[in-house]
């Protein structure tokens, strides 16, 4: 291997996942999966040695049953942002996620599974997913288990899988009625396209404004997304008017540990996920009724 | 195990390549095959200069490996015109003087050929948001859209033909 | 005259459109020579430090390394073509030791049969560098004397000019501003990395360099002097360039000389190509700016004294700077009139990635300061700022102070009344369009830019038209065209000129082998510099010609005109001759003659005539954000006589989208002298999506020095857009943006002082 490059020396298509993670354990950490490209090709990561590609593990798909939504984790980015399965509902906040990602040509390319593995800080679809309770089927040679998402991401690029393990799928759940949500994103100004200055995601469960349940997902101001957990607990059970919002927005901002960087400064970001969880919040309680 | 056999269809043609792993499609149809129509302008792919067709949907070649795509069909920037007619996203791109340097617009003519296969009537907002996976420098984009818009006329006219 | 014209003013396609489009023009990147090596350079990690050894024995013993140069053979071309009037001032352009001045700065390059082994063999390269402290505030720089960036000192020119008596000046003030502002290192960001060059030294001593250059004469002088070649020895060519903006005005910092050097020593061919990181990193960005402005006002907006103090971020070498502080010093004095300025200027070098050329030069600094502080004065008077501008520009018949010569030609006021009445100045102004945590803010600027460099740098242009057998001509120039359309426009004017269709020009490739002397694409200068030479080549032709035309007709010259190819009798049409078959008799048919029609022109233009501008934005803010949009956008440029209407637009739109960049977006972060926004994902140009709709106005004053009237476009067309825009956000939050780029953050924490300061 030479130094510094990345020089795969092998690349395997497996035809099935049992093949995929006999592959993956037996490479260890010289091994990566790649779909879209979008992010294994721009890190180009020197210690890889081999390639698994996921495009013959049939991955891309959106079901709905009455159990709720299941995304196949080859699914790319483009097909969720015009799937009608997330067109209403909470979903919708799925589907403004997804849009709100990277340039439409990585959309053709980039992949839900892609881009959770990724476990960027930053990233959008995880706090979509995050608001909407769902869960990652995982496989691995012990077979397969089920993580809520929310537990799934760990530090910086860094995910609960083992070695041996990939994400197969994501499911949704369904959600009660009157429930909405939203997610916004605060870029650096001027720019339809960037990774998240701030990027949150909420969901509410309210009728005649009475909170009977919320989540909120708060990225780009920790090592990993996370649930304002607080702000969460101060709304349930509560009605909602626009001094408790606030309040709650103060609180999530509070619950942050953001850091400096090219984009913004800390302080900035704190700042900022009070603002848009504000936002957030109002835009899903409009959204309750539909 | 090191190289691996694909055949690949660019433009119409088959061939036959031993690729690395980690060559990019974009190597491969610059380097291996003289196609240098298809630009790089970051190899990240953040400005879509090296923008191609597969299946008719816009990649960026920059970002796939030449093994990912083994039997696949690719058309580049110099597959589109036919003989030596320009194809009516060419013509109207020359016509509105949507080209300036010129190094970004293979990308651009190919993202707005994958977003004419599906959308042949776009409005101005969806040709713009398309285009924002290509960086130009020259034009502040203003006639490259126009251009697009004028092509698709063109080319809705022709279909009912 | 316009009536008459035939293909001047009218929008044609461009002559390389349909290479362009079809994938089938090759830049300087798709080129291949045969046999080439692919070479890479050692970069230095260190910010600042003093190569003390270098070990190339592991690499040497690669069996795939052709050549290695290092530091202490291959010199630095610090300086530009200014530098080439004496020997001496050339000799100081090459610039020879052992010390890296920036993170990036090239310590050595190899030569390799491929790029993959060339970048192996870095690995196998061992460099001892002394670590010297590192400089990176020019403040702090300029004050130093012990740590010296350069032999000379960290001061790299310090200039100082005067007109009238400020001190009387301000004393007839009633008020007077006093104003610091600060700009930011803004990159090129050409699509096609800068970077890009293949060197051919042949075994018969002729060197061959093929490079996106502005400059293809200059860099093949350049390129002789670092080479010790005669100048004939050297062929410069010029393939489609991926747009320069000012980032390929020169030899690029550590690619052409060495690939030349590698050459030499391989005896191949060695191309290199940087990549964009290395673009971002480690070729010229545009000089940051601090800028202390001090202006004295009577009551009745009448300017009667003005200061100005710049202090220009140099980075580690030294190649445009005087200019830069030139076109700063000119448009800050010119613009206005005032009849008492002192201007004071320090080049101050730092250990950060070198500056130079860019779009503007250093109007776009001097322009934000000036309009801002323009923008509080008017404000001040209680006085339109369009008016404002109106009473105090310097127009038509006045002298430029610094050039001492007249304006000829002035479209200002009509470039103000026509932008304001596009823009709906008036209605904007007084209508607030305040929704939610939403402001809206209007904001104007003007601006004027000089044509070329006629005043102060050697700036020749040339040009060779011949007529062939068939009427149709060859254009030979080495008018470098980087994207902007001047082969197209330079066809036009001579197909104007001779009076025959623009289809029977063909315009040479751009090679110093074949076609002459030309002080470069730079200075908005080739429509009126390139064109005065075409048209004055073209007219030597057409006057040989018409002589032989006369002969054949038997009807004196005077009385001849050529137009759509015929030479024809203006008192009888009937009398006439295709040109076509007169070119045939003269070059083939008539056996005592058998010549070819050769016109030639070169030398300099007569002037340096100003394009005047003005820009008008507006935009909104959310005032809980700080991020603020660019809604709309008008820029109306006086640019004598669009020769290519639809190629003037696209220079307008084009350079307006990047003077929004400059506004709001662009700016390399340096932490400890490492660029971090080195990639298109943290260094924000703007995409389709984030332009606003941009009007784009042509007003014609019909420069009379000019080509057909024309002037300069190019430039000016983002001279004054930052400035326009933080008016703007002024008017929307009432708090002044002195720091460019205006980042969201910077906006929330001038709201918030403007919260503070009213009390709120």
């Amino acid at each position: 291997m030479k130094e510094g490059f990345f020089r795969p020396r092998e690349y395997h298509r497996p035809n099935n996942l049992q093949e995929a993670t006999w592959l993956l354990s037996s490479f260890g950490k010289k091994a990566r999966l790649i779909a879209g490209g979008t992010d294994l090709l721009v890190d180009k990561p020197s210690e890889v040695e081999c390639l698994i590609d996921v495009a013959s593990l049939d991955l891309d798909y959106i079901r709905r049953d009455g159990d709720g939504i299941t995304i196949g984790a080859a699914t790319t980015l483009d097909l969720i942002e015009r799937s009608q399965m997330f067109s209403a509902g909470p979903y919708v906040v799925l589907s403004e996620a997804a849009s709100n990602m990277a340039t439409p040509t990585v959309r053709n390319m980039a992949t839900i599974g892609g881009n959770i593995c990724n476990a960027s800080p930053a990233a959008d679809l995880p706090l979509a997913l995050m608001v909407l309770d769902s869960t990652v089927k995982i496989y691995g040679l012990g077979g397969s288990r089920v993580l809520p998402i929310g537990v799934f991401f760990e530090d910086v690029n860094r995910t609960a899988l083992n070695e041996d393990e990939l994400l197969v799928e994501v499911h949704i759940p369904p959600s009660p009625a009157s429930t909405g949500a939203s997610f916004l994103k605060l870029r650096r100004h001027q720019t339809a396209i960037d990774l998240a200055v701030v990027n949150v995601a909420a969901k509410l469960t309210c009728s005649d404004n009475f909170c009977e349940d919320a989540r909120i997902a708060l990225g780009a101001v920790a090592k990993r997304p996370i649930y304002a957990e607080k702000a969460k607990r101060l709304l349930t059970g509560k009605g909602l008017d626009g001094k408790l919002i606030q309040e709650a927005a103060e609180v999530a901002s509070q619950e942050t540990k953001s850091i400096d960087d090219v984009r913004a400064s800390a302080q900035y970001r704190r700042r900022m996920v009070a603002v848009l969880v504000e936002r957030a919040l109002k835009l899903s309680v409009t959204r309750c009724g539909t | 195990m090191t190289k691996r056999d694909i055949s690949i269809c660019v433009n119409g043609k088959w061939y036959e390549l031993a690729v690395e792993p980690y060559e990019t499609l974009l190597d491969v149809l610059r380097d291996r095959l003289g196609h240098t129509g298809t630009k790089s302008g970051c190899a990240k792919g953040e400005c879509g200069a090296c923008t191609v067709n597969i299946d008719g949907k816009a990649i960026l070649s920059c970002l796939t490996l030449a093994v990912q795509v083994d039997g696949k069909e690719i058309l580049t920037i110099e597959g589109l015109h036919k003989g030596a007619e320009p194809h009516p996203l060419q013509e109207a791109f020359v016509k509105q003087a949507a080209v300036q340097c010129g190094y970004c617009t293979p990308g651009m003519i190919m993202n707005a050929k994958a977003l004419l296969n599906h959308n042949s009537n776009p409005s101005e907002k969806e040709v713009r948001k398309t285009l924002s996976s290509n960086l130009c420098r020259c034009t502040g984009y203003e006639r490259p859209v126009k251009a697009i818009l004028e092509a698709a006329t063109i080319m809705r006219g022709k279909d009912e033909r | 005259m316009k009536d008459r014209l035939s293909v001047v003013g009218k929008s044609v396609r461009r002559i390389d459109a349909l290479d362009k489009v079809t994938g089938r023009a090759k830049y300087c990147i798709d080129l291949k020579v045969d046999d080439m090596l692919h070479a890479k350079l050692l970069r230095s990690p260190y910010p600042h430090a003093r190569v003390t050894k270098i070990d190339t024995t592991r690499a040497e013993n690669h069996p795939r390394i052709r050549a290695i140069a290092t530091i202490d053979e291959v010199p630095r071309v610090v300086g530009y073509w200014w530098n080439l009037r004496t020997e001496k001032a050339m000799k100081r352009m090459y610039l020879q030791d052992n010390v890296v001045r920036f993170r990036g700065d090239p310590v050595l390059g190899v030569a390799a049969d491929d790029e993959e082994s060339a970048q192996e063999a870095l690995s196998l390269i061992d460099v001892e560098y002394e670590e010297l402290p590192a400089l990176f505030d020019p403040i702090e720089a300029m004050k130093e004397d012990h740590l010296k960036i350069h032999e000379g000192g960290n001061i790299a020119i310090h200039v100082a000019k005067k007109f009238g008596d400020v001190d009387q000046g301000f004393k007839q003030a009633d008020y007077v501003f006093e104003n610091r502002f600060v700009t930011s290192k803004q990159k090129h960001a050409s699509i096609e990395p800068i970077g890009t060059a293949i060197a051919d030294y042949g075994r018969s001593g002729r060197l061959t360099v093929y490079t996106s250059t502005q400059l293809p004469h200059w860099s093949r002088i350049y390129l002789a002097g670092a080479l010790g070649l005669p100048v004939n020895r050297v062929r410069v060519i010029k393939p489609y360039t991926g747009g320069a903006f000012g980032g390929r005005c020169g030899l690029i910092h550590g690619l052409e000389v060495m690939c030349c050097f590698l050459s030499r020593k391989a005896g191949r061919p060695v191309k290199m190509s940087f990549s964009r990181e290395e673009d971002f990193e480690a070729t010229e960005a545009r000089h940051p700016f601090i800028i202390e402005l001090k202006t004295g006002v009577t009551k009745d907006g009448i300017l009667t004294a003005n200061s100005i103090k710049l202090i220009l971020d140099v980075g580690g070498y030294g190649t445009h700077y005087i200019g830069v502080l030139a076109d700063a010093l000119s448009t800050g004095v010119g613009l206005y009139r005032c009849p008492n300025v002192t201007f004071e200027g320090y080049c101050v070098y730092t250990n950060k990635s070198l500056n130079g050329a860019f779009r503007g030069y250093g109007n776009p600094q001097m322009n934000f300061a000036q309009e801002s502080q323009m923008d509080m004065i008017a404000e001040k008077l209680a006085m339109d700022p369009v008016e404002f501008r109106v009473k105090n520009y310097r127009g038509l018949g006045e002298i430029d102070p610094v050039f001492d010569v007249p304006i000829r030609s002035d479209g200002m006021k009509d470039c103000l009344a026509k932008g304001a009445k596009k823009f709906g100045w008036n209605k904007k102004r007084t209508r607030k369009v305040d929704e939610g945590t939403k402001r809206r803010g209007v904001g104007m600027s003007c601006l004027q830019h000089g044509t070329g460099a006629r005043f102060g740098l050697p700036d020749p242009a040339s040009a060779i038209v011949m007529l062939n057998a068939d009427g149709s001509a060859n254009l030979l120039t080495a008018a470098a065209d980087d994207g902007q359309g001047n082969r197209t426009v330079l066809a036009q004017i001579a197909a104007e000129e001779l009076g025959i269709p623009l289809e029977q020009i063909s315009v040479s490739d751009t090679d110093t082998d074949v076609a002459p002397l030309d002080g470069g694409t730079h200075g908005s200068r080739q429509t009126y510099c390139g064109g005065l030479a075409v048209k004055r080549a073209a007219a030597d032709a057409k006057m040989a010609l018409l002589r032989f035309a006369s002969q054949h007709l038997n009807v004196e010259e005077k009385s001849l005109e050529i137009k759509d190819g015929v030479v024809y009798d203006v008192k009888d049409r009937s009398t006439n001759i295709r040109v076509g078959d007169l070119m045939r008799k003269v070059q083939i048919e008539d056996l005592s003659r058998c010549e070819q029609i050769i016109g030639y022109a070169s030398g300099v233009a007569p002037a340096m005539p100003p394009t005047f501008g003005a820009h008008f934005a507006e935009v909104e803010v959310d005032m809980e954000t700080g991020e603020v949009y660019v809604v709309k956008l008008v820029g109306a440029f006086d640019v004598g006589r669009a020769i290519n209407p639809a190629n003037v637009e696209g220079q307008i739109i084009g350079g307006e989208a990047m003077g929004i960049g400059y506004a709001l977006t662009e700016g390399l972060i340096i932490d400890n002298g490492k660029i971090v926004n080195n990639n298109f994902t943290d260094y924000r140009i703007l995409r389709a999506c984030d332009v606003p709709q941009i009007d784009a106005i042509i007003v014609e004053s019909n420069e009379p020095t000019g080509p057909f009237g024309a002037k300069g476009i190019g430039e000016a067309t983002m001279v004054g857009t930052a400035a326009a825009i933080a008016n703007a956000i002024y008017d929307a939050i009432g708090v002044r943006m002195k720091e460019l780029c205006i980042t969201q953050e910077k906006i929330l924490e001038a709201i918030d002082r403007g919260a503070r300061a009213s009390g709120v």
